[in-house]
């Protein structure tokens, strides 16, 4: 075997001084070779984008230390170089021009006050030399490179002009833009749909083929492992716990922790015979489901919400944005219907226009008959406590100035519907029923774990014994086996309390696990609805199919043979 | 963007047209002028004579007729302490306002601005903490003790500075320190913040992550950020300042607006108080255009929320 390209020796990691010193990352090993993708998986707090920030030599920025270990890198010239023990200058060139980074968030990883072309050609001038025309036509190069169209159009634009799939090419330009040895990439697709996630896949690993260029891969989705990486090292609180080549790590996973991590991968079409949802874990063909009664609990009936656009001197009403625009469906009583569409197609505006968060134009909503819309003030309160609301970040969703009892109970003391020792018996009862524990009623959110938090925030939606859960992509933000177990969660809930979910998400894979039913948003319109089965079995629209078909597969067998699920052309 | 700056504008000529109007009939309804101006015992019929040479006899609409004619003729009347046109009075006294505000502004940012960076940079050790309880001294001394502690030691002990008069630079050295401190104690800390709010984004970690030298994480990616809520400051002090320049050019005896308008406003000198007002009135708007100006070319994200 040829020499390594990064070879990472005995690493530890520690963050905090003295007494509070804590340990990240024990004792890590791995290589990676020329050329090669190797993916790093785990949960969040495995140590494994703290492992990546070590290879960039970020580690001090981050507030950590390296105590033993060494991070060995062959560069270009043959030099190999210890990023443990290398001075900062060292580190500087090598950065942005052998290693560079793509990040996870590409909402924040661009910096807003400068234009996107400024952004790239700034590394070509630091260590090319470039001059700033030369730069800058380098840098058109790079955006053609990624496609993007319209290149010198985009490299005047500042990030907040495009959307989250472009930030995340311009960021993969900015990376490619010295030709690099070796790409970190850091959950690059985490934030990103569905269908925008398995372009920029695609065009990551086109152009490290192109430039046979070595990926380190950190994720926690077992599906974008098998659509990437050569070899596996699985990472659980700061130790390796498995390193394999990718067939043979999905076909005998050795360890029982990377068993669990596969387990909870949602497969598509795992659920073909199931009539219900089904948790994470159990077999679709033997478990029991819950069948709705058929009787409706929601109706929703031409609904419509526009954004007004306004332009001009005196703010004219030039247009409208049509959110939602006529959508119409209906949910039973113990039933889900899930949501499902990419950003901008308005299943975030349905949701709330049914809970009057946002004032729809026209449409009615009928809720065991009343309609919703119509209800005066002190009527809409009353009501709103059969329909609650979970979102989808759990840390901005919960006060953080609030203990969990207090988080709890505070839907039931504005409601007037319990006080003094009610109130704690009905909290213990709710954090029970979530899979908490009583001690935990005391603590603080900083001081919940994300999947927590969520519990958190599912056992405030039940205090008031809703009888229909708008869950606002309530799972998205979560680690896919903390996902799991949340999703478990709802579906337990449903069957015990005869619970109706509207369900919003992008997640294919879990709206198949979740759902009895599905609709397909596009352009604020219901494009497709019906059964699950219906919806995954045999779609009808082309729209529907190729939701689907962008899903990654955990399976790396099928990685060559599945066809490209959408060309990578954006409009503009 | 061109429309909200457009709108902008328009606002600030609106604002601008409501104090012209507002300012005349709050000077009326203070107290008749002749009461305060003539002395006492007068005879009525000279009473009555001074009342139409300063044309107070008129009714109040006339009045204002003539004083909006004379606004936009540039015929802004002639004070009725001095007898002599308001606008000279201005014209000399004016430009030592202006220069008090000038060497103040530069003070407190010139100043202000790299002392927030370097105590946002050193948060963690002494400097830090030094640049921090200065700044909090320096917000928290009114500014007249601060005035009078400069004298005693800076005109008094050491005869370095000039303690009043607006004759040379020399004399503004002292009133724009003591104007300037409070601002230069906001600007101190909110740079520091918008530092530290800025230091922990993930662009500065992409910043570095590019392998650029730390003097252009900090002083391109990160400096660029955080100066726009220092621009919202800066906006909101010129307003602060111009309550703080009458007991700073007071206690200098800089001879410039503050103190004049204070007096025509005891002596109901209504033609030099309504000018006043309205030069203050746009010295402040226009100080919030600037402002508005300036937040669309360093964020080009404003452009996007205004339209």
């Amino acid at each position: 075997m040829s020499k390594p390209l990064l070879s990472v020796e005995n690493l530890s990691i520690s963050f905090g001084r003295g007494d509070k010193a804590k340990r990240v990352v024990e004792d890590l090993s791995f290589s990676i070779a020329p050329g090669e993708c190797v993916a790093v998986v785990g949960e969040s707090g495995s140590g494994k984008s703290v492992t990546a920030f070590s290879v960039l030599g970020l580690t001090a920025f981050n507030g950590g230390r390296i105590e033993t270990g060494a991070i060995r890198f062959t560069r270009r010239n043959g030099e190999v170089t210890d990023f443990a023990r290398a001075d900062e200058k060292t580190l500087r060139d090598i950065r942005g021009d052998e290693i560079t980074m793509v990040f996870q968030e590409p909402m924040t990883a661009l910096n807003p006050v400068f234009t996107v072309g400024e952004q790239i050609a700034e590394v070509l001038r630091r260590h090319r030399g470039l001059d700033r025309k030369a730069a800058k036509a380098r840098a058109l190069d790079l955006i053609t490179r990624v496609r993007i169209t319209d290149p010198a159009r985009r490299f005047n634009q500042y990030p907040h002009e495009l959307s989250g799939g472009m930030r995340q090419r311009i960021v993969i330009a900015m990376a490619l833009a010295c030709a690099p040895r070796l790409l970190i990439a850091d959950e690059p697709t985490t934030a990103l749909d569905v269908t925008i996630q398995s372009q920029v896949l695609d065009l990551m690993r086109e152009l490290s083929r192109e430039d046979g260029m070595a990926l380190l891969f950190i994720t926690h989705d077992m599906g974008v492992v098998a659509e990437m990486a050569d070899r596996v090292v699985v990472m659980r609180r700061g130790n390796k716990v498995e390193e394999q080549a990718v067939d043979r790590l999905f076909a005998q996973p050795q360890h029982v922790y990377t068993r669990k991590l596969l387990d909870a991968v949602p497969r598509l079409g795992a659920m073909a015979g199931a009539a219900g949802p089904v948790p994470f874990g159990l077999d679709p063909k033997l478990a029991a489901s819950s069948r709705p009664s058929g009787e409706p609990l929601l109706e929703v009936r031409n609904l419509s919400t526009w954004f007004p656009i306004r332009k001009g001197v005196l703010q004219r009403h030039a247009g409208d944005v049509r959110a939602v625009d006529d959508v119409s469906f209906t949910i039973g009583r113990g039933e889900t219907l899930s949501l499902v569409g990419e950003s901008g197609s308005g299943k975030s505006t349905t949701g709330r226009s049914i809970l009057r968060l946002v004032r729809p134009r026209s449409g009615e909503v009928l809720v065991e008959g009343w309609d919703v819309l119509k209800l005066d003030t002190e009527a809409l309160r009353v009501a709103r406590r059969d329909m609650q609301i979970v979102f989808q970040d759990p840390y901005a969703a919960l006060d953080p100035r609030l203990n969990a009892f207090e988080q709890i109970v505070e839907p039931l003391v504005i409601h007037r519907i319990d006080k003094g020792s009610a109130l704690r018996d009905r909290a213990i009862e709710l954090v029970r029923r979530v899979g908490l524990e009583d001690e935990h009623l005391e603590r603080y959110p900083h001081e919940f774990s994300g999947g927590q938090r969520q519990r958190l925030c599912i056992a405030r939606a039940l205090s008031l014994s809703p009888k229909l859960i708008i869950a606002d992509e309530s799972v998205s933000a979560l680690d896919v086996s903390i996902q799991a177990q949340v999703v478990n969660l709802l579906i337990e809930l449903q069957q015990e309390l005869g619970l109706s979910y509207l369900f919003i998400s992008h997640d294919m894979g879990v709206v198949e696990r979740i759902s009895h039913r599905v609709a397909v948003m596009q352009h604020g319109r219901i494009v497709e609805i019906g059964t699950r089965q219906q919806v995954f079995e045999d779609p009808q629209e082309e729209y529907t199919r190729k939701l689907i078909a962008a899903v990654p597969v955990a399976d790396p067998t099928t990685r060559m043979t599945r066809k490209a699920a959408a060309k990578i052309i954006e409009p503009a | 963007m061109l429309d909200q700056l457009v709108r902008r504008t328009l606002g600030a000529l609106v604002t601008l047209c409501v104090v012209i109007v507002a300012v005349f009939f709050a000077t009326r309804l203070s107290g008749n002028a002749a009461d305060y101006l003539l002395p006492p015992g007068l005879d009525a019929e000279t009473r009555r004579m001074m009342m139409v040479e300063m044309g107070l006899d008129q009714p109040v609409l006339a009045q204002f007729w003539h004083y909006l004619q004379g606004l936009i003729s540039g015929d802004i009347g002639i004070s009725l302490y001095e007898r002599r046109p308001v606008f000279d009075i201005y014209a000399e006294r004016l430009p030592n306002t202006l220069t008090l505000f000038g060497y103040a502004l530069v003070l407190a940012v010139v100043l202000g601005l790299p002392l927030g960076l370097v105590s946002a940079l050193n948060r963690a050790n002494a400097i830090g903490g030094a640049i921090m309880s200065i700044a909090f001294i320096g917000y928290a001394t009114p500014n007249f003790v601060l005035a009078i502690i400069m004298i005693l030691v800076f005109s008094f002990s050491l005869h370095w500075l000039p303690s009043s008069g607006s004759m040379t630079p020399l004399h503004f050295v002292m009133p724009a320190i003591v104007l300037a401190a409070p601002m230069l104690a906001e600007i101190v800390r909110f740079t520091r913040n918008a530092m530290l709010d800025v230091l922990g984004q993930d662009y500065l970690r992409t910043a570095r992550a590019k392998g650029l030298p730390e003097h252009v994480v900090v002083g391109k990616h990160a400096l660029r950020n955080a100066s726009i809520p220092v621009v919202t400051i800066l906006g909101l002090q010129v307003a602060g300042m111009v309550a703080r320049v009458v007991i700073v050019e007071s206690v200098f005896a800089t001879k410039g607006i503050g103190d004049l308008v204070v007096f025509a406003a005891i002596g109901r000198d209504y033609p030099v108080l309504q000018f006043g007002v309205i030069l203050i009135a746009l010295l402040v708007v226009t100080a919030s255009l600037v402002v508005d100006y300036a937040y669309a070319a360093l964020d080009p994200r404003v452009k996007v929320a205004a339209s």
